[in-house]
């Protein structure tokens, strides 16, 4: 047997205590139905799975000379040798999950499979789950005590030296017997090694950005602007170190806000209802539980349009005002769904007719906590607030009807806060003879009753809430006898929890690891564009090996991000502040051609995301101060352009493209185009210290009477500017954009002269009003003509940068 | 290697391609077949529509009445069930543009395959939506659609056009989504000042914005060569790439796109996808499309909801078929229509509210323009009257067969190979080999 390769990671499971918990849980509720077996110590004294406590996670930073380079490593209770350190739970992935555990023993042995309904104490969960692995080997751990006539029950099983059910499964002379000894024989005194949670030895071929050039993108991305020079001076200052603080008071602006907007409705997608529509949120509201919203549905008021759709953006962004709330208010942000409360702005206190008092009811912008009621029997029946959860925009995102009785809503419990797609564990194929067969299949055919148990019990949670009017809630709640319990994992819901089941459920996922796995994961794709690696499940891959490495060391830092998520009460700040100093959002090229190997082990890490087209209508701003904007203002970005660059509309189509094809090319390319026009002219109506984009040239500067330095400082100035290249004067780049300027005005002269093109610019781009405040520029300072061509060349300039590999792609 | 060839190994190996701009100018229309994967997104009931069986309220069809050898148009059976707006909860002006089975047979039943008893070895959404699409449900695989056009035409700029439907694309050639006719118009024009004035003003020179492109073309290929970080390596190629073929866009000569009743917006968007896609085809810069109905999922209010939403697809493939020939390219086209699974068996309740859940036996039809590629006015498969389970079928033959133990039970991966085979992706195609489905042949389409 051979080690496969150079290992890096702690057994963990021993120092993660709750995550070895809620397995135990996952694996006792789906097996037995019944409690949590506290003491699973095996007869001989191995660890206690829910017993087994280590020590919080070391962490040393050390910073390099250039301040550019953080290093966390995990060094708290290893027990390898330093540098060639091969873990326990490395070679349990690599010498047994790999080759047979995941492939024959997973067969029965799930938490829904045949054995599991025999109630065996071996118990594999599958890569569906997140900390999977770990979790496997706990549970071996509690398991390799236990021996029949001497020989270890892990391999007497399968030898079928005692009874089986799978039969012999292998002999004493297969690898994976010997294998399985090995394993055993290191469960005494596993052997754990230090992690790299900061992904410094891992990415050490990577070439990461400097400071600054990660203030810039964390900047552009975040809150939507450049640095600012006392932020770049801090960076300059004290590298990296300089970079939370930083981001700490970014994340106060309300440009942030609009950002977590975004990242969030990417997976909660409840815009669906706001989307420039004058009522399809306020429609949903039952005219008898909420009748503040019947006036505004027949517009009794006379409003305009723009207030109605005002209004019912008010409504469709509850949700996610609640979450901006709790951010804002550096809440713990599992309050995300056990929140008891809610929060409205003026607007959507009306529509929901809540007893909310603001100080400025004029300012759309101030919410304040309140609650939602119904009337019920002649009294206000207060929502049971769970965060999200119960809010009537996510209740109608994800609906239910009287068959499904609340699964989707379950599943979207387990997608969105759990990162467990349930879908994922129906990989056996169904038989439709056999379910036909069966009396109430959910809970009695074992093809339908494995995704079932997990899910009925979360389903039950929502039972207070209506089958066919989403968001009505029902005194009393309903539930059905044929259907698994209400509860949680292993948990059963006490009854008299019913009416407040969603609390209930809301108090266990938010304690459960996966929670703080689940959000690392969703602002990780956020800020990366990185989805999360799913465990490489095909080993005739070319390259499974590195997919196995990639994904290692990606679950090793996510990981350690959530761990600190936790450890700092549930702050999301903390997990943001964490990602953007990664390798995964600053890698920047490579100290040495890669390997194909090597490449596809890396192939998802640091730049090379293509922009939302939010987030490129964000920068476009940032870098030439000024959107592009249609007549009504709204950007061309977020409504013309918005589906054909890549978005979504949080309706029909959901998710983002991430590959730029032929069409979003064009986008780009119309983009560059229309706003270099709008621009270039105006920027050199204003002094040059005021310019975005001009500072260090005038119209009458040209190659032809000495000014080409200047011109090249501009074009220098223009790379840093627009792109974030800090070019020498002399690079090849700041040569190829002088010569596009110079050779673009002489061509450009020559057709003037030639009478082909106008000395007159195109009337789109006249500078005649200024672009801020739209009001008329004074007749001396408005620019109509370009009969030097200096106006047409420098919008060549502008055009070609702004549509840039380096522009649409962070 | 010819360059279509290198395109079609560089998207094996997962990577876009930087071909000189001069070879990028010279890619030339892509002339059919072309392909529509029509998703009735939700799961929708064959019993309803071409898999009937007789009236039984304690089983699967409270809604018509089934003679075996009346309800037949040519081979193919159907579900004698009437439509109207007015029976359906919706208002008249939705009428024209509802279809019953009956009707689509008539039009359509000569250029039809079907293929009814699948097994779908699923009752799952997403794993039913991968495998209707992909052929596996227990792999990532590219959608079938996505394979075909990185086979035909990987370099053309709308080669693989989704904007629903399962668009996995397996990073063979980019996903692209077409929503709205003006502002295709302008991007596909970008330096064009006023697209209604095609001769009118540019922004730029021609001159300049060919100078601006080269000095992008230039400064990607630069990049390229110096940072070999893997994903700007990916992203930079598929930029370079998108550019090369942008300037075809400007080919298409886009509809009016259909306006109906707000009623039925789903069938709108489902009719204007059809033109978006269409149009693309006929400019000779696509291959492959996806277009998806959805409000399948009909666990409650079967008998009405299912109707009416088989109502609206079928006039929406018709309407597919009708506009292709219009433009000319009938002959040209072939359409795969499938699902998440089926329905059933059975309802779920007794009232007349009630829906049918999720049941993992369904049907595909493949419909052509030109009935004789693909063998038109042909059953393949049955489910049994009292059980809606698949029904085995001779490996040669395809010849139903009355004893279970015997023959082959009709599952996607037999339907995949099939059409794999038909459209050209044999076992020995490396996309096949890269993406291989384990099966018997079986002889679907001839």
């Amino acid at each position: 047997m051979t080690r496969a390769r150079c290992l890096r990671r702690t057994i963990g499971l021993f120092h993660k205590p709750a995550l070895a918990t809620v397995t135990a849980m996952i694996f006792a509720g789906c097996y037995s139905g019944g409690e949590v077996n506290e003491d699973t110590t095996a007869t001989d004294g191995t660890t206690s799975l829910t017993t087994s406590v280590g020590e919080e996670t070391t962490t040393t930073t050390t910073s390099d000379t250039s301040g550019d380079t953080t290093t966390d490593t995990d060094t708290g209770e290893t027990t390898g040798e330093p540098g060639d350190c091969y873990s326990t739970l490395q070679f349990f992935a690599d010498e047994v999950w790999a080759p047979s555990f995941s492939k024959s023993c997973i067969q029965c042995h799930d938490p829904t499979g045949i054995a599991a309904e025999k109630n065996a104490k071996f118990l594999l969960l599958p890569p569906v789950y997140p900390g999977f692995m770990e979790a496997n080997l706990a549970n071996i751990a509690s398991i390799a005590g236990y021996e029949y006539d001497d020989v270890p029950l892990l391999i007497a099983k399968p030898l079928f030296l005692t009874e089986h059910e799978g039969g012999k499964l292998f002999t004493e002379d297969d690898d994976i017997y010997i294998a399985i000894e090995e394993l055993l024989a290191q469960m005494d005194n596993p052997i754990e090694c230090p992690v790299d949670t900061s992904g410094a030895k891992s990415f050490d071929d990577v070439d990461m950005m400097t400071p600054a050039e990660t203030l810039r993108k964390a900047a552009l991305h975040l809150v939507g602007r450049l640095p600012t020079a006392e932020e770049y001076a801090a960076v300059e200052g004290d590298g990296l170190d300089a970079m939370p603080a930083i981001l700490e008071a970014m994340m106060t602006e309300e440009a942030f806000f609009e950002r977590t907007t975004d990242i969030f409705n990417d997976k909660f997608l409840t815009d669906k209802y706001a989307n420039n529509s004058t009522n399809a949120a306020v429609a949903l509201l039952s005219n008898t539980d909420f009748p503040g919203r019947n006036d505004f549905i027949n517009n009794v008021n006379m409003l305009t349009t723009a207030e109605r759709i005002r209004i019912n953006e008010a409504v469709a962004r509850e949700p996610l005002e609640l979450i901006n709330y709790i951010i804002r208010n550096d809440r713990p942000f599992t309050e995300i769904i056990t929140a008891n409360y809610t929060v409205f702005n003026s607007d959507s206190a009306l529509m929901y007719s809540a007893d909310v008092t603001f100080e400025n009811p004029d300012n759309k912008k101030e919410f304040q906590q309140g609650i939602l009621t119904v009337p019920r029997g002649g009294v206000d029946m207060p929502f049971p607030h769970a965060g999200i959860l119960t809010s009537p925009m996510w209740l109608n995102r994800f609906p239910t009807t009287p068959t499904n009785i609340m699964r989707h809503r379950a599943r979207m419990v387990l997608d969105q806060f759990l990162a467990t797609d349930v879908l994922a564990l129906a990989s056996q194929a169904i038989d439709p003879d056999a379910g036909s067969t069966v009396f109430n299949p959910t809970r009695n055919n074992p093809d339908c009753s494995k995704c079932h148990k997990l899910i009925d019990p979360i389903a039950g949670a929502f039972q207070m809430f209506d089958k066919n009017d989403q968001e009505k809630l029902l005194d009393p709640p309903q539930w059905y006898p044929e259907v698994f319990s209400p509860g949680y994992l292993n948990e059963a819901m006490p009854p008299d929890q019913f009416p407040y089941g969603i609390q209930w459920l809301a108090e266990r996922v938010a304690t459960d690891p996966r929670f703080a796995l689940a959000m690392t994961y969703t602002v990780f794709d956020a800020l990366t564009g990185i989805r999360p690696l799913h465990y490489p499940t095909n080993p005739d891959s070319e390259f499974y090996a590195e997919e196995l490495e990639a994904w290692e060391t990606q679950d090793v830092i996510l990981r350690s991000i959530a761990d600190k998520f936790v450890a700092d009460d549930h702050n999301i700040k903390t997990v943001i502040r964490e990602i953007v100093l990664s390798p995964y959002f600053r890698g920047k090229g490579m100290l040495m051609k890669p390997s194909p190997a090597r490449a596809a082990e890396i192939a998802e890490l640091g730049i090379g995301r293509l922009s939302t087209p939010e987030l490129l209508a964000d920068k476009l701003e940032a870098v030439t101060g000024y959107r592009w904007i249609r007549s009504d203002k709204r950007d061309y970005l977020g409504v013309d352009y918005k589906i054909l660059y890549g978005g979504h509309d949080s309706d029909a189509i959901t998710e983002r493209l991430t590959t730029i094809n032929s069409v979003m090319a064009s986008v780009g390319a119309r983009m560059a185009n229309e706003h270099a026009c709008t621009v270039t002219a105006f920027d050199f109506t204003r002094t040059a210290e005021e310019r975005s984009l001009f500072p260090m040239v005038e119209l009458t500067d040209t190659p032809d009477n000495g000014s080409a330095q200047a011109i090249k400082e501009n074009i220098q100035y223009l790379h840093l500017q627009l792109l974030g290249e800090e070019l020498a004067i002399d690079d090849p780049e700041i040569s190829r954009t002088y010569l596009l300027f110079a050779d673009t005005l002489q061509a450009g002269l020559t057709n003037i002269a030639s009478e082909e093109e106008s000395a007159s610019l195109l009337s789109n781009c006249r500078a005649t009003k200024d672009l801020l405040t739209g009001v008329d520029l004074p007749a001396e300072q408005q620019i109509t003509t370009d009969e030097t061509y200096v106006i047409r060349a420098w919008m060549a300039v502008v055009t070609y940068l702004l549509s840039d590999y380096k522009f649409l792609f962070e | 290697m010819q360059r279509r060839d290198f395109l079609k190994f560089a998207a094996l190996s997962g990577l876009a391609v930087a071909a000189p701009r001069e070879a990028r100018a010279a890619v030339s229309p892509y002339g059919g077949p072309y392909f529509v994967f029509v998703s009735a997104r939700g799961g929708w009931d064959p019993v309803y529509f071409c898999d009937p069986k007789p009236n039984d309220a304690s089983k699967f069809n409270r809604l018509y009445q089934w003679d075996e050898g009346a309800h037949k148009i040519g081979n193919i059976p159907y579900a004698n069930i009437p439509v109207s707006a007015a029976g359906l909860g919706l208002a008249a002006e939705a009428d024209p543009y509802l279809m019953s089975a009956k009707d689509f047979f008539t039009a359509q039943g000569e250029r039809t395959l079907l293929i009814n008893g699948i097994n779908t070895e699923t009752n799952n959404h997403s794993r039913g939506v991968k495998t209707t699409f992909s052929g596996r449900g227990d792999r990532d695989y590219p959608a079938l659609a996505a394979m075909i056009a990185a086979d035909r035409a990987p370099e053309h700029p709308l080669s693989f056009i989704s904007s629903g439907g399962y668009a996995n694309s397996g990073n063979l050639l980019p996903v692209t989504r077409l929503n709205s006719v003006s502002s295709f118009q302008k991007i596909a024009t970008p330096n064009l000042v006023n697209v209604g004035d095609p001769e009118g003003p540019t922004y730029h020179h021609p001159g300049t914005f060919d100078r601006i492109a080269n000095a992008q073309a230039g400064r990607t290929m630069d990049l390229l060569a110096d940072n070999s970080l893997p994903r700007i390596q990916r992203s930079a190629n598929e930029l370079y790439v998108a550019r090369g073929s942008m300037e075809l866009l400007s080919t298409v000569e886009l509809p009016e796109l259909v306006d109906l009743p707000n009623s039925i917006g789903d069938l709108e968007r489902m009719m204007q996808q059809t033109q978006l896609s269409l149009a693309a085809f006929k400019a000779g810069l696509a291959v492959s499309a996806n277009i998806e109905l959805g409000g399948f999922d009909t666990h409650a209010n079967h008998d009405n909801n299912q109707v009416r939403q088989l109502a609206k697809l079928f006039h929406g493939i018709d309407y597919l078929f009708k506009q292709a020939e219009a433009l000319g390219i009938l002959s040209e086209l072939v359409v795969f229509v499938g699902s998440d699974f089926g329905r059933g068996k059975g309802y779920n309740g007794p009232g007349a509210a009630d829906g049918k859940d999720h049941w993992p036996v369904t049907s595909m039809m493949v419909i052509s323009g030109d009935p004789g590629l693909i063998g038109g006015n042909r059953v393949v498969g049955a489910t049994t009257i009292d059980s809606q389970l698949p029904v085995t079928v001779d490996p040669s033959t395809l010849e139903v067969l009355e004893n279970p133990d015997e023959g082959t039970q009709i599952k996607w991966g037999h339907v995949h190979k099939a059409i794999r085979n038909f459209v050209g992706i044999g076992e020995e195609h490396p996309l096949a080999q890269k993406f291989p489905i384990v099966a018997e042949d079986l002889p679907i389409f001839g």
